[in-house]
């Protein structure tokens, strides 16, 4: 889809020419590389998914085909495990099940840490820590948690051991049951930094007078945060749980440095990305499938990317 | 409240800091001074919002630093009225009434009342942001009203009205605090505002009381040259001069007579511009000094001359002149009029 | 807060206490009102340095708050200490906790194989992350302001049309446009290339630069360009004297963020990237964890030096980095 050719022919048609040859002497370059590189293969993934595919060509138009082949195949809704509720899932309620612990609990963090530093001295410094580890490679994070959680080398365990849990140590990316939690664990970690730096910049947003105000009409702490602070950082909240909901449903380089491609064993914290990448670029190569489950990931953030550019 | 008796020490976060005075009750008592004189400060720590680092702070017999704000039956308006965004008008005056568990029923009346009071009926189920700043001044009002409080502080409540407005609203707060009796705190930089509401004057400066007065005393005989220097538009005029025993050798040439005693070398001779008179010719009295005209300022209600006396300017207000720049004229006050401070800057009569 | 010192401070503070006690009997009197002779100086001077400590020293309630907020601070840098102390220690001395000091020693050793890693030198990969990234992201930087200007500023055909495509690339995950890119790569002979992942990240990243922006510069106020119009500037220099000076804390914030993120992404290198010479430094990392035994060492260091860049940027320019983070989803 070519936008720009149609905008040429659209806007030779105006009275301002000067004006129109400014605006699309200064939209072309970067609307050119945005079209070949991030519109047009969103396109082509769009359709493909509707068609047969011999490795990396194109073949035969094959309707639903692979849609619904995709949502019976075990790596991405193994309905029986789902049924009785045992990991691997699938790659997609593994993802979702991933948003669902994790997003309340980094957004709750999140907000609780900007609170507890919101007045302190040092608190940027208090907030860089925090936040420090969503600056970090996420692949490294990956490996950061393998860390962690390893029998011997591992904090984690070593936490156990210190707390006279001796028979709980173990490996727990490598725990099918748990393991992803354990991820999970990881990516609150992360991302707590984030919600917690958008919390603390609406905090900051909020008049002291409004505080004080309250605190001579006589609300205590309680009050004060349920009447005053929480409507206030409401619409934040909206804008970092759906942030948070698009990080996880993109999470790929965690899960892939904590357990390989196939996301650790028998994939039991594989999420979409995974797949997408397994579908695609191992053999057997199945580009269609890689597609459809790319455009699933897309169908689930879609909505809410729209809702937060329309809420101003 | 009976008495308050503060005297606090702000430490080293926001300036040395001394106040010590008392507030009858039902009176309305403004804290005058120019900006980061500490009188907000003082303001906040009667609210409880700013802990005194020392010294006390009694609401009749009961000593209340210490006291969270909620528990000190205080209520203040801010400066930007502190309106919450996300409640409408009535929720906002409801709210104090709300947390203190006031029954429904009783709430709706009591808003109703303050509403009516402060005319703002029609605006109870606006939002904040769809009034306007004078019916914004107002919710702010009947929300610290409607609780009752026994002390009432209001924080340059005025500073962000317009011209009209702010005579408006001084004259209305007047009758509120009237109709109610309630003992008021207000802290302004605003003398007019100060002279035409308070019962008593508080005047502040770098943290320390420097007169407490009524209006009219505040402005006839300010104890000191830094108040009388800070009242009145123009403010007081000061003839520098030297102590002789028993006349005051003037920086501009003229020696006067006075009785005042003091042992100070140096002295200041304070008048007001509207207690100065102009005439060309010389006039038949000691009290007087000689001038040159800088500028002549006709400004309707009178008309204010600028007259260099021995290297500095006094203001002097008249009705009418005929001098122009230039012109030497001759500056003649009433000795009741003048008022000598020692060296220190402190009234000696 | 009633402190302590508080009652320790008021017996400093005499004579005044002394009048304060019984205010009702030794006063001045005005005119039938009643005040207190102002005192002249403040009673801070009489107060000790010790007492001065004391008194801003947070106590109580606060106190603990200090505690519990910087204790919650360093808990969340411990994985990232641990991973510190892995890079600079041997082997054995990691399995046995890096935590336990116990006849520690320090060695550069891990750093010097991971500089040299047989599957992918860091020597080579960081260069060659620093090639792919700096370009890309000084072009989508400067192209990105270039369209988010028009888009701000005037109105033209499509523009609704536009303003939704920004919004579902925003959404998109980047698998969703890796196949279309590794096929146009391929066919173009940019597979495996500098330029070719240059190319994908500067699509990718304008997305979100241009959105960014454009929220950025509806705030230029108009009388500026207007002001430069009459002064005969033509739209080319007022984009080069106006807007980009305007704009410059928001371009530092969109490059420290971009760079943070090209620099370290991981999934588009592994799909373009397949040499050996060619691996960006994300991409070696997972390499580096071995067979059997994870060289905890190696990792680390590999690791470490992959991070030091982002988090080096990160605390100088985190006013910009955290200002842009805030304005680019909460706008």
């Amino acid at each position: 889809m070519s936008v720009e050719s149609y905008l040429e022919d659209r806007l030779d048609r105006d009275v301002d020419g000067e004006k129109l040859t400014a605006i699309l002497v200064f939209m072309l370059p970067g609307l050119t590389l945005f079209a070949i590189f991030s519109v047009g293969p969103m396109v082509y993934s769009a359709v493909g998914s509707f068609f047969t595919w011999n490795g990396f060509d194109i073949g035969q138009f094959a309707g639903f085909e692979t849609w619904v082949a995709t949502f019976q195949d075990d790596a991405i809704i193994n309905w029986s495990n789902l049924r009785a509720l045992e990991y691997p899932m699938g790659a997609l309620p593994q993802n979702l099940i991933w948003m669902l612990v994790h997003v309340p609990l980094s957004t709750l963090l999140g907000l609780g840490l900007a609170l507890l530093f919101a007045d302190l001295r040092g608190r940027s410094v208090l907030r860089s820590m925090v936040f420090l580890a969503f600056t970090t490679p996420t692949v490294v994070i990956g490996l950061v948690l393998l860390f962690v959680y390893d029998p011997q080398a591992g904090i984690f365990n070593e936490l156990l051991r210190a707390l006279g849990l001796e028979g709980q140590v173990r490996n727990w990316v490598q725990e099918p049951q748990i393991a992803i939690y354990a991820l999970i664990a990881g990516g609150v970690w992360v991302q707590t930094g984030f919600s917690m730096l958008l919390y603390s910049s609406a905090l900051a947003g909020i008049d002291p007078a409004l505080l004080e105000s309250a605190r001579v009409d006589g609300a205590g702490r309680f009050r004060r945060f349920k009447d005053i602070i929480w409507p206030l950082v409401k619409p934040v909240t909206a804008v970092v749980v759906i942030m948070s909901m698009i990080w996880v449903i993109r999470i790929f380089a965690i899960v892939y440095a904590a357990g390989g491609p196939s996301g650790g064993p028998g994939g039991v914290f594989s999420v979409l990305g995974l797949e997408v990448y397994q579908a695609a670029f191992s053999t057997p190569i199945e580009y269609s499938k890689a597609m459809v489950v790319a455009l699933i990931e897309l169908v689930i953030a879609l909505p809410m990317a729209w809702y937060i550019a329309s809420m101003d | 409240m009976r008495s308050v008796s503060k005297y606090f020490d702000g430490g080293d976060t926001v300036a040395n800091y001394k106040l010590d005075m008392e507030i009858d009750d039902g009176e309305f008592v403004v804290f005058l001074g120019p900006s980061g004189c500490g009188k907000t400060t003082a303001l906040r720590m009667i609210a409880g919002l700013e802990d005194p680092s020392d010294g006390e702070i009694y609401f009749d017999d009961d000593r209340v630093d210490g006291t969270p704000p909620a528990d000190r039956n205080v209520a203040m308006v801010f400066q930007n009225y502190a309106l919450y965004p996300h409640m409408t008008v009535r929720e906002n005056i409801e709210y104090p009434l709300k947390v203190r568990g006031v029954p429904p029923e009783e709430r709706d009346e009591r808003v109703a009342q303050v509403a009516e009071l402060l005319h703002i009926e029609d605006q109870l189920s606006s939002d904040p942001g769809e009034i306007s700043g004078g019916q914004r001044q107002r919710t702010s009002l009947a929300r610290a009203i409607v609780r009752e409080p026994s002390v009432f502080l209001l924080d340059e409540p005025l500073s962000n009205l317009d011209a009209k407005l702010r005579l408006e609203m001084r004259s209305e707060l007047k009758r509120i605090q009237n109709e109610l009796g309630i003992t008021t705190v207000y802290v302004t930089h605003n003398q007019e505002e100060a002279m035409s509401m308070g019962d008593k004057i508080v005047v502040l400066n770098d943290g320390t009381i420097r007169q407490v007065a009524e209006p009219q005393e505040l402005y006839r005989r300010p104890r000191t040259t830094w108040v009388a220097k800070f009242i009145g538009s123009p403010p007081m005029n000061l003839f520098e001069g030297a102590n002789n025993d028993g006349t005051v050798q003037l920086d501009g040439g003229n020696s006067l007579p006075t009785t005042a005693e003091t042992s100070s070398p140096t002295v200041s001779l304070g008048v007001r511009p509207e207690d100065i008179a102009l005439s060309t010719e010389p006039p038949d009295t000691d009290w007087t000094v000689p001038g040159t005209v800088k500028t002549v300022e006709p400004l309707g209600e009178y008309v204010l001359v600028n007259v260099e006396v021995g290297g500095s300017v006094v203001n002097v207000k008249v009705s009418h002149t005929d001098a122009g720049p230039g012109d030497p004229v001759h500056l003649t006050f009433d000795p009741e009029d003048a008022y000598l401070y020692d060296e220190n800057g402190e009234l000696v009569a | 807060m009633t402190d302590t010192h508080h009652s320790d401070d008021s017996t400093d503070a005499e004579p005044d206490t002394d009048r304060d006690s019984d205010a009702d009997t030794d006063l001045s009197t005005d005119g039938g009102r009643v005040y207190h002779e102002p005192p002249e100086t403040a009673p801070t001077a009489d107060r000790s340095p010790v007492e001065r400590v004391r008194a801003a020293v947070p106590s109580g309630p606060r106190a603990l708050r200090y505690a519990v907020a910087i204790g919650v601070a360093l808990l969340w840098l411990v994985p990232l200490i641990g991973l510190f102390m892995a890079s600079v220690r041997p082997l054995d001395q990691v399995i046995q906790g890096w935590w336990s000091f116990e006849g520690m020693t320090i060695t550069f050793e891990n750093y010097a194989r991971a500089w040299e890693f047989q599957s992918g030198p860091m020597r080579q990969a960081m260069w060659n992350t620093a090639i792919v990234t700096i370009p890309s992201v000084l072009a989508v930087t400067l192209l990105g302001t270039m369209v988010a200007y028009p888009f701000a500023r005037f109105d033209f055909p499509l523009k609704t049309a536009l303003f939704f495509l920004l919004i579902v690339v925003m959404a998109a995950p980047p698998e969703l446009v890796a196949m279309g890119n590794y096929n146009t790569l391929r066919t173009t002979g940019l597979f495996d290339t500098y330029m070719g992942l240059i190319l994908v990240h500067i699509g990718w990243g304008m997305g979100w630069v241009v959105m960014f922006l454009r929220n950025f510069l509806l705030g230029l106020p108009e009388e500026l360009e207007e002001a430069a119009r009459i002064d005969g500037a033509s739209r080319y220099q007022i984009f080069k004297s106006i807007v980009l000076p305007y704009s410059a804390p928001a371009l530092v914030s969109v490059a420290v963020i971009q760079f943070t993120w090209v620099w370290n992404s991981f999934f588009f290198p592994l799909v373009f990237m397949r040499s050996r010479e060619n691996q960006l430094a994300p991409q070696v990392l997972p390499l580096m964890k071995g067979r059997l035994q994870i060289d905890w060492g190696l990792v680390a260091a590999g690791s470490v030096l992959t991070m030091i860049v982002p988090i080096v940027l990160f605390v100088t320019l985190q006013r910009y980095y955290k200002q842009g983070m805030v304005a680019a989803v909460a706008d």
